[in-house]
């Protein structure tokens, strides 16, 4: 298959439809950025579709990669023609994304992938820069791109990532062993109990031969009998449950039904009922006592205050008296007041008579003795003694105002403690009245309730000394019923943890355990499995690179001398470790520290052009391949690359002038060169053609 | 890729999950070969779950 004629529209880099033909040597020159890997990308999309986009493709600008240029409206579309006639035409639209034409099956397109094109066809920049990068780890993707291995490498570090996430550590082994462990745990556990509870009941007079379950029926049996007899003599109501045990219903229903009765026999039991009567009333005739006495206290108290009052202030009456005296006084001085006031206005009229027109002010009319302002000065010395008199009234009213309300306030308070004394009086009186109704009699004024009360509190006490003899000697019953139920507990319990203990005991006899075992087998197993597929994968790799080394290596090996001219190395030998690649010289010494980064870019480029022969596409491509070559090591490949334009047509990308130039002068087949002089926006790359 | 590693894998088992990894990487890429081999796992840690289960209720729920 050899490219005849190439039409790219809408394309990545291109805008209008652009038309490519080649000659066996096609070149396409310029700077970076206008277009050159446009034209080579055109190819590969053109033959592989979507499998040349994405992150399957293992090249990083591919991820994101965007086919639509995004200032044309149409579609994207190349067109290859082939020398045979044949037409390659790959549309792009937007609601299926890709869609392929050709005129026949194409069927070296069926056999080879995309993957099989960058290892013998397109030399892509990508794996040169990894080549030329120190980083071992990206030195060795670089590796297996050029060997093909990307899909290997891949899928390899996939499997144990996921592999180190889903196992993480041991899970199930772990569990397995913490479950084992607690179950030896728990068994140590309940044996300390059983021994501890054994020990107790051993204190208790329980021997050995009694903890089992004859003599946990034996407890039972004496438990109900001993309970029968009480509910026969006290005439007592058993619950309808405890009605249905025998000594061979379940401990653990039979205790809680016993416990549940006693407490009822407790309460209902009539001694125990009337001890229970005798300690209420005891209780209250003590409160209504201890209120008797603080009320009695109160209400003396209030009296006291009273009095104590009225002998300091005097008697009510006396008060009221006085007060009536003050009332009369005040009546007497406002009266006097009322006087000097009438006498005044008289005399101001007497004054504004002699003010008058036509009065001669100056002359006295009792002495007729003339004396100057006589008038002013009468009247000046009126008004001041008149002044006087009042002020004098007014201070008396004052005075005696004061002691008015000084008599009323005694007064008041006489009232409020009088109050007071009334209201505890009968707040004793209605206690007396209390415990009248709580003794049922009436207490009569003479009586002191708290001798009453008192008499009462002993007649109780000594009905309940009287009472405590026949109700201790039943409580005793049921106490020792008691302990005979905490005493069957204990059995029970003991029973309880020693059937655990056996089945504890064996549980590595059954069937789910032994389930639980192979189940965590079979968690080992399938990591072991996933461990074995990752061993396979290196393996699988390890043969596969062997075998194309081995097939290519006398080229690898010539193209290298030839390029590089290298003194120091005789012959280069590849081998494939795990996840590395070791380069070594016939003598076994490395020879990566030894070689140049133009060497090792010769090195990558040996290896392309030795495997490109392995495949029957008609064409090789190789973009920007002279990075870091020297300027012997470009003329040496370009010699090398004339040998190859003999059975391939070539198709190479390049800003090198110098490598330009060699290709032009070195290559003797027809040659074809497209010079890429700028890139616009709008239009596409700018392209001139030289033949 | 498929056969190649088959050759180097020594049982059907292990065959016949690689398979099923290759298929499921092929189809939905590390994260549907992560939910295949995730699936596998728990499969087995539940049942291991359920004997637990199963001998601990036997075991009167205390352990």
């Amino acid at each position: 298959m050899k490219i005849k004629k190439l039409k790219v529209k809408a394309f990545r880099g291109f805008v209008s439809e652009k038309e490519f033909e080649f000659a066996p040597v096609t070149i396409f020159f310029g700077s970076n950025g206008k277009g050159k890997s446009s034209t080579l990308n055109a190819i590969e999309w053109c033959l592989f579709g979507k499998d040349c986009i994405g992150k399957n493709t293992d090249i990083r600008e591919r991820i994101d990669w965007e086919i639509k240029n995004r200032s044309s409206k149409e579609d994207p579309l190349v067109e290859i023609e082939l020398e045979n006639g044949n037409r390659i035409v790959r549309r792009w639209k937007s609601e299926k994304k890709d869609e392929y034409e050709a005129t026949d099956n194409l069927d070296l397109l069926k056999r080879y992938s995309f993957k099989d094109f960058l290892v013998g066809v397109y030399q892509h920049q990508e794996v040169i820069r990894a080549i030329l990068i120190e980083e071992p780890k990206v030195r060795n993707e670089g590796f297996d791109r050029l060997f093909g291995l990307s899909e290997h490498r891949n899928f390899l570090d996939s499997l144990q990532e996921v592999i180190k996430k889903e196992f993480k550590v041991d899970q199930l082994e772990d569990e397995f062993n913490s479950f084992k462990n607690k179950i030896e745990s728990d068994v140590k556990a309940w044996t300390d109990l059983i021994n501890r509870n054994k020990q107790n009941l051993k204190e208790e007079g329980v021997s050995d031969d009694e903890i089992n379950r004859s003599g946990e029926s034996k407890y039972k049996s004496e438990i109900l009998k001993e309970l029968k007899n009480l509910i026969k003599e006290l005439l007592l109501e058993p619950s309808e449950e405890f009605v249905t045990l025998s000594s061979e219903s379940p401990t653990k229903k039979f205790i809680d039904i016993i416990k549940r009765d006693i407490t009822k026999f407790r309460s209902e039991m009539p001694d125990i009922k009337r001890q229970k009567e005798l300690f209420d009333r005891q209780t209250k005739l003590s409160l209504l006592l201890t209120e008797y006495e603080n009320a009695k206290k109160h209400a003396e108290s209030e009296e006291k205050k009273l009095k104590d009052f009225i002998e300091k202030e005097g008697k009510i009456e006396n008060l009221e008296n006085k007060k009536k005296e003050i009332d009369e006084r005040i009546k007497q001085i406002e009266f006097e007041k009322d006087q000097k006031n009438l006498r005044a206005a008289v005399i101001e009229k007497a004054f504004k008579y002699l003010e008058r027109d036509g009065v001669n002010k100056n002359v006295c009319p009792v002495c007729g003795k003339v004396t100057e302002n006589l008038l002013s000065h009468l009247k000046t010395e009126w008004e001041r003694k008149y002044k006087l008199e009042i002020e004098e009234l007014n201070k008396q009213l004052n005075l005696i105002e004061t002691e008015k309300k000084k008599i009323e306030g005694i007064i008041k308070n006489i009232e409020s403690l009088e109050q007071n004394k009334e209201l505890s009086r009968r707040k004793l009186k209605e206690n007396i009245q209390q415990i009248g109704e709580r003794l049922e009699r009436e207490i009569k004024e003479d009586e002191d309730p708290k001798v009453i009360i008192g008499k009462e509190i002993e007649k109780i006490e000594a009905e309940l000394v009287k009472i405590k003899k026949a109700v201790d000697a039943k409580q005793d019953r049921l106490n020792d019923i008691e302990r005979k139920i905490l005493i069957l507990e204990k059995i029970g319990d003991i029973l309880e943890k020693e059937l655990l203990r056996e089945k504890a005991r064996e549980v590595e006899d059954t069937e789910e355990w032994q389930k639980m075992k192979e189940k965590k087998e079979d968690l080992l197993k399938l990591k072991e499995k996933l461990e074995n597929i990752i061993s396979a994968i290196r393996e699988a790799s390890k043969k596969e690179v062997n075998s194309t080394i081995s097939t290519v290596k006398d080229k690898i090996n010539q193209y290298f001398k030839e390029i590089t001219n290298h003194p120091a190395i005789k012959e280069l030998v590849f081998e494939v470790k795990e996840n590395s690649y070791e380069i070594k010289d016939s003598d076994g010494k490395s020879v990566i520290p030894i070689l140049s980064q133009g060497n090792l870019n010769a090195l990558a480029l040996s290896v392309f052009l030795a495997l490109c022969e392995n495949l029957p596409f008609g064409f090789i491509m190789l973009d920007d391949p002279s990075q870091s070559l020297s300027s012997n090591e470009k003329e040496r490949f370009i010699e090398i690359l004339d040998k190859v334009s003999q059975k391939k047509d070539i198709i190479i990308s390049t800003m090198d002038g110098e490598l330009h130039n060699y290709l032009l002068s070195k290559i003797a087949k027809q040659k074809k060169k497209y010079v890429y002089e700028d890139w616009d926006p709008l239009k596409g790359p700018i392209i001139k053609e030289e033949v | 890729m498929k056969d190649e590693v088959k050759e180097f894998l020594e049982n059907d088992e292990e065959k016949k999950l690689w398979e099923e990894i290759f298929e499921a990487f092929q189809n939905g890429g590390k994260d549907k070969m992560a939910e295949l081999i995730k699936k596998k796992r728990m499969e087995i840690q539940t049942e291991f779950e359920k004997y637990k289960n199963e001998l601990n209720k036997r075991l009167g729920g205390s352990i």
